[in-house]
């Protein structure tokens, strides 16, 4: 996975990029649409089309006929195994997602050996190894007791959602490494694990098989293990990236300085070098010029396999231009760059060229490139590109009281200025936007990363830290006393003794109280509409989304993301437009409903 | 709090720095004096972990004080001067705002302005925290990190004044630009939330003040601003900066400038040339002073005070008037005007000529331990101060602090106020002083000159010529003087210099330079009666200094470099030894804090300035870069021109003030002798923190 650098302010051209996988590897879409990719599958596991679980029914799944998902339904725990994929693996990348059942218990085993808990871990204040997302012990009987278990790793925190909600969990695994004589040379390594979408584990060597691993030896590649045997799961969208294949590098590179701003294309086919060099890798620093130059690589890059590449560029404050067997990759642009080609294998012509003539930046120059089977690998040497900053971060925690704080809030690329985050000491956090009134994220954990705005100059955003679920920017209500909601007006918000702010708004001259509070076990959040005149009638839109399945007692399911459950105000009704559902509610003075995820 | 040595030491320095002063102009052996023998600086405990970053001060009633900060919590200090032999005691009255750039008290309410609002924060319950948080006017703001907002100070019918600063282009990162309506502007709102747009032409305007009934505002320099300054501001008013005359237009707005009034008189220079927008940099000549094209336009308002950049600091953020009583000493009814970048506090006298405001600027105090950012007088009469330099870096050197001056009671000889007349200047002392130094034409010296006006960060001085003195008259009481000046220019700032005149016991001055706008001269009787005086013509001027801008091509042949040397010496056939490139980094930092060379290598320095003010670099002597920083203010109203590179033996080599953007490249010979040197930036407030360290190894 690739993420946007972040940039705070201007002064740091931060180039940050974070890799979970090597993009356009050597993908396998685990096919759920029979048990084919599986090895002898015992009865437990059925392939079917949808699968729905209610959060407070224990250990249910509901399952529909059809392809996609793989189900796991232990109806005779003896008889439920575990389920192996046929393919093995070594260096991956797993992607997919999962459903467990209330109070189920399953896992992953990368190889077979080495397991990810998966756990109905949700509403848990502190999560251990044992839960939701750990890496699980490791066990050795001749140890004493209470020491039999040793090595296992809790998640950074509890990143799980209700059950019956379909949660994400990306893992990037690097293999152990064997000598030609079959000893082990380096130990496997999680590179990375996230957990709806939060980095939970991240560089953590495993010194061999965890408890209940397929065999206690240790192997170049094994296949991928689900867990069947503890309770009712199901996966779906399965993804295994491999990564077998050997790094592009170079042959013959040599570069050229020219000293001189180029700022058109045409310009650098007449170049006039004052300097040439050979190099092995694509470094700045060969020039010794500060501004208005260019540096040009040529020579040839070893591409093992066909099929598609991407390469991303950084080149600061100046041109980039890059051609790989004689195809423009990046035509002459300016800055950073990031696109996919199609190339044959062999020895293919290289050509990369910058042409730096921003004054105000300072020289950076990279290539990165990942394919069919290639981890992402640097092209540069690593004091080509400039660093990150390593300042220390900034985190908010509410103590004793909730926590209010206004900030921007960058929200699905538009930038929030009237944003403000509410964290409970219960750890249920939200962010609503001020400019209408929308709830438009929640999350679980820890409250806020500040960093952005008080280190340094700062850009005013602030980040939560936890895994959140983004809901809407638009405005929720949509009528007040029969006739469309109109102007908006903030008009503040009272706190309580517990710092709990209840939020004062206008649609058309009425006034709303608008007050958001974890529920009394502090797993969701209940929020209390009311019009300040009461009795006043309103409509407002609780959720929005491509499919909203309706449950027991006034609950529905929002594209399995998480819950609506209205407590007060009426029955919600879901309307259907453009492809698209809203759950929606008329209602008259005040309205109650809980956001369950 | 986390560094007590620094501001000590940084006093030192200065107390040695006056020293120096009084030793080549005293006449006399009188002690020397400094600023804290009158004006002491106090500091404020504060609990460790309340990062005190002061946005927003004022004093309650009670005299406990409210500050607010940029991480958004209000805390109350209760018995803030320690009395009773008690200490300050902090409460946390409200938190979670936008940072918080100002704050004032109202029937019992705080209020404040956060990035996006005008907030008022009451305690219905009376159990000393705030719990109604009440928006009563929300103005738009586009979410860029520069868009502060500061305020309100109330005009007398109980209407408030906010500004907002401009926004950066994303491109163009160093123009000023109104991305929604009403940023760089001032707004006038009522308590119940009506707003008016009042005024425009603001880049910065973080300080912000009431004076006698009028709305004054405080500028940095930066795009369009070659000074600080401060300016009253009056309805409709079109102050300098051209970003929010985008919404001039509009139905509400009471602006009559337009966008095309100034651009079609000064060049934006905006235009991309063959690809990136080019920063606009200072080009030859003095340009369109805003003055001129105010007298072309109407509704161009130029400033009241001038504050000379880098003398009187380089970023200013507040205006407080100094109560017309004798309880903070003999400048009752003047005004204290903050700097964040060089921590320190100017005074200002102002007088209405011909119905414009004009005045005069002395240094009051200096040495405060972080940026100055807001000031409220207790009710002891002390000056609360309170500081952060927000990351941007300050002489202080401290992240943030809370200071209090105090009045000693004793009087310092200073300039009271200077007042501007039809033929002249008069100067009036706070002490009587001594005949023949006050009717001595050698004694003084004055300057006039002016900044540009140009889409260029900042400015240097232009247009500067010395003004003769020919006649001078003491008044009866001794304490003041009538100068009769030939060559004053109306707008033009004039630098008065005092150096000689000494009060009866032969003290100079504390502060010996006023800098005097003079937008009118009035008219009136001229004088008479005076002594008839001619300037010797060697004495009034400071030997001159190579102009540090000026670069020295390197000779052919061998032999000792220049000390900025920008092209590579003809004998070095095989290049330099070793290049390096020297960046910056924000908070007044240099990116690289140590280089390595050999004795007598040759070497080639780029220093690229990613920063968004002007920095150089010296390479001086061990042990000496904070001599040469002092230096380097010293060099007063000449410091632009000559790069901030003081002509001093210590300083080995160097670059030229580099402007953001900007980048500089010099050859130079490391030093034979091995050792530990180090490298500095002497822009103004910058060389305290911005130093690294050349090993020169055998």
């Amino acid at each position: 996975m690739y993420k946007k650098p972040v940039m705070i302010g201007r002064i740091l051209p931060l180039i940050g990029f974070v890799f979970l996988s090597g993009g356009a590897s050597l993908a396998q879409n685990i096919a759920l649409d029979n048990l084919q990719a599986f090895k002898s599958p015992t009865s437990n596991w059925q392939i079917v089309g949808n699968v729905t679980a209610d959060f407070r029914v224990k250990e249910q799944l509901r399952l529909q006929p059809g392809t996609g998902i793989l189900a796991n339904q232990p109806l005779d725990p003896k008889l439920a195994k575990d389920i192996y994929t046929l393919a093995e693996h070594g260096d991956a990348d797993i992607e997919l997602e999962f459903l467990m059942a209330k109070g189920s218990n399953s896992g992953i085993y990368l190889q077979g050996r080495y397991e990810i808990q998966l756990l109905d871990s949700w509403g848990k204040a502190s999560a251990g190894a044992g839960d939701c997302g750990g890496i699980y012990e490791r066990w050795e009987e001749s140890r004493p007791d209470g020491a039999k278990g040793y090595e296992g790793y809790a998640p950074r925190l509890n990143a799980s959602r209700a059950p019956g909600l379909w949660q994400q969990l990306r893992i990037s695994f690097q293999a152990p490494r064997f000598d030609a004589g079959g000893k082990k040379t380096e130990n496997a390594r999680i590179i990375r694990v996230q957990l709806n979408g939060l980095t939970i584990h991240e560089n953590v060597e495993l010194t061999g098989p965890t408890r209940g691993g397929m065999n206690n030896d240790e192997v170049a590649r094994g296949p991928l293990r689900f867990q069947g045997d503890h309770g009712p799961v199901a996966f779906r969208n399965l993804k295994i990236h491999t990564f077998d294949n050997p790094k592009p590098a170079f042959r013959q590179l040599t570069y050229e300085i020219h000293d001189g701003r180029v700022v058109k294309p045409e310009e650098l086919a007449s170049l006039k070098p004052v300097k040439k060099g050979d190099a092995t890798l694509i470094d700045h620093s060969v020039s010794n010029f500060s501004n208005n130059y260019v540096i040009r690589y040529t020579g040839k890059i070893t591409i093992p396999a066909p099929g598609k590449y991407r390469f991303r560029g950084i080149y600061s404050g100046g041109y980039g231009q890059l051609t790989v067997n004689n195809q423009t990759v990046f035509p002459f642009s300016w800055s950073n760059n990031s696109r996919e080609v199609e190339l044959p294998a062999g020895e293919l012509s290289f050509e990369y060229s910058y042409s730096k003539v921003n004054e105000g930046d300072r020289p950076s120059l990279g290539l990165l490139v990942e394919g069919p089977g290639i981890r992402t690998v640097a092209l540069h040497e690593p004091g080509s590109v400039r660093p990150s900053g390593s300042s220390n971060p900034i985190y908010l925690e509410p103590a004793r009281e909730a926590l209010i704080h206004r900030s921007f809030i960058d929200f699905n690329g538009q930038r929030l200025p009237y944003g403000v985050s509410v964290g409970d000491p219960s750890g249920i956090n939200y962010s609503l936007n001020l400019a209408n009134g929308a709830l438009i994220r929640t999350w679980r954990g820890d409250f806020l990363n500040v960093t952005p705005m008080w280190n340094d100059r700062g850009n005013g955003t602030s980040v939560p830290l936890g895994s959140p679920v983004d809901l809407a920017v638009a405005p929720q209500i949509t009528t007040v006393a029969g006739a469309p909601a109109g102007q908006y007006l903030f008009k503040g918000y009272q706190v309580d003794p517990g710092n709990h702010p209840a939020f004062l708004y206008e649609y058309n001259a009425t006034g709303f109280e608008d007050r958001i509070v974890p529920d009394d076990e502090q797993k969701y959040l209940v929020r209390t509409l009311k019009t300040v005149r009461a009795g006043t009638s309103f409509s407002f839109d609780l959720a929005k989304g491509k499919r909203i399945e309706t449950l027991p007692d006034n609950t529905f399911l929002i594209d399995g993301a998480y819950y609506i459950q209205v407590t007060q105000g009426g029955s919600p009704v879901v309307a259907e437009k453009d492809g698209s559902q809203t759950l929606s509610i008329q209602t008259s003075g005040s309205l109650s409903y809980a956001l369950i995820w | 709090m986390f560094n007590k040595i620094f501001p000590k030491s940084h006093l030192l320095t200065i107390l040695a720095a006056i020293g120096s002063i009084t030793g080549t102009f005293a006449q006399n052996t009188a002690l020397p004096v400094s600023e804290s023998d009158y004006y002491p600086i106090v500091n404020l405990p504060v609990p460790e972990g309340i990062v005190m970053e002061v946005g927003g001060m004022v004093t309650l009633p009670n005299g406990s004080l409210a500050l607010g900060t940029r991480r958004g919590e209000v805390w109350i200090v209760e018995n803030p001067d320690g009395n009773y032999n008690g200490r300050p005691h902090y409460k946390k009255f409200a938190g979670g705002l936008h940072e918080i750039l100002g704050m004032a008290y109202q029937d019992g309410a705080l209020l404040t302005a956060q990035r996006g609002e005008l907030t008022r924060l009451t305690d219905t319950n009376m159990d000393g925290v705030a719990d109604k948080y009440e928006t009563i006017y929300s103005w738009p703001i586009s979410g860029h990190y520069h868009e502060y907002s500061y305020g309100p100070k109330f005009f007398p019918d109980g209407s408030m004044i906010v500004t907002g600063n401009v926004a950066f282009g994303d491109q163009e990162w160093w123009l000023g630009e109104s991305r929604v309506p009403w940023r760089g502007w001032a707004m006038r709102i009522t308590p119940d939330g009506k707003m008016e747009p009042f005024a425009t032409g603001m880049r910065s305007p973080c300080g912000i003040g009431i004076v006698d009934g009028e709305f004054f505002y405080a500028e940095n320099q930066g795009d369009w601003m070659g000074s600080g300054f401060i300016t009253h501001v009056a309805k409709g008013d079109f102050v300098g900066h051209p970003a929010g005359l985008r919404w001039a237009d509009r139905p509400e707005s009471p602006v009559t400038v337009r966008v095309d009034d100034i651009y079609s008189r000064v060049d934006p220079r905006s235009n991309p040339v063959g690809g990136p927008y080019v920063k606009p940099e200072n080009l030859p000549g003095r340009g369109t002073p805003l003055f001129e094209v105010a007298k072309e336009v109407k509704g161009i308002k130029t400033p009241s005070v001038w504050l000379p950049h880098g003398i009187l600091g380089i970023s200013t953020s507040d205006i407080l008037t100094i109560p017309d009583n004798q309880r903070f000493g003999p400048f009752g009814g003047q005004l204290l005007i903050g700097d964040q970048g060089q921590s320190k506090i100017a005074r200002v006298f102002l007088e209405k000529v011909k119905g414009q405001y004009q005045g005069g600027a002395v240094l009051f105090r200096e040495g405060f331990r972080s940026g100055v950012l807001r000031m409220s007088w207790g009710n002891d009469g002390s000056l609360y101060v309170g500081q952060t330099n927000r990351g941007w870096g300050s002489t202080g050197p401290d992240a943030y602090g809370l200071q209090r001056v105090v009045f000693t009671g004793k009087t310092p000889f200073e300039i009271q106020k200077v007042t501007a007349q039809p033929d002249g200047f008069e100067l009036e002392f706070t002490q009587p002083v001594a005949r023949e130094t006050a009717e001595d034409v050698n004694s003084y010296d004055i300057t006039g000159f002016i900044y540009k006006y140009h889409p260029v960060y900042g400015s240097p001085v232009v247009d500067d010529k010395n003004c003769a003195i020919t006649g001078i008259k003491l008044s009866a009481d001794g304490r003041k003087v009538r100068l009769l000046v030939t060559g004053l220019r109306e707008k033009y700032i004039h630098e008065i210099k005092v150096p000689g005149v000494t009060n009866t016991d032969g003290t100079p001055l504390l502060h010996a330079t006023a800098y005097y706008t003079l937008n009118a001269i009035p008219d009136g009787q001229k004088l008479t009666g005076y002594k008839a005086v001619k300037a010797t013509p060697a004495a009034a001027h400071a030997g001159h200094v190579v102009p540090a801008g000026t670069p020295v091509a390197a000779s052919p042949a061998a032999g000792t470099l220049a000390k900025r040397t920008t092209a590579q010496p003809g004998d070095w056939t095989s290049g330099p030894d070793q290049s390096f490139i020297i960046g910056t980094e924000p908070g007044l930092k240099f990116d690289k804090k140590e280089l390595t060379v050999k004795a007598g290598s040759r070497i080639k320095l780029t220093m690229t300035n990613t920063d968004d003010m002007p920095h150089n670099l010296l390479i001086v002597t061990s042990g000496s870069a904070n001599a040469v920083g002092d230096a380097a203010i010293k060099l007063g109203l000449k410091g632009n021109e000559l790069g901030y590179v003081p002509d001093l033996p210590s300083v080995l080599y160097h670059t030229q003030l580099i402007q953001p953007g900007g980048a500089d490249t010099i050859y130079f010979r490391a030093p034979a002798e091995p050792g530990k040197y180090t490298y500095v930036c002497t822009y103004p407030g910058h060389y305290f923190s911005m130093q690294g360290t050349l090993n020169v190894v055998p």
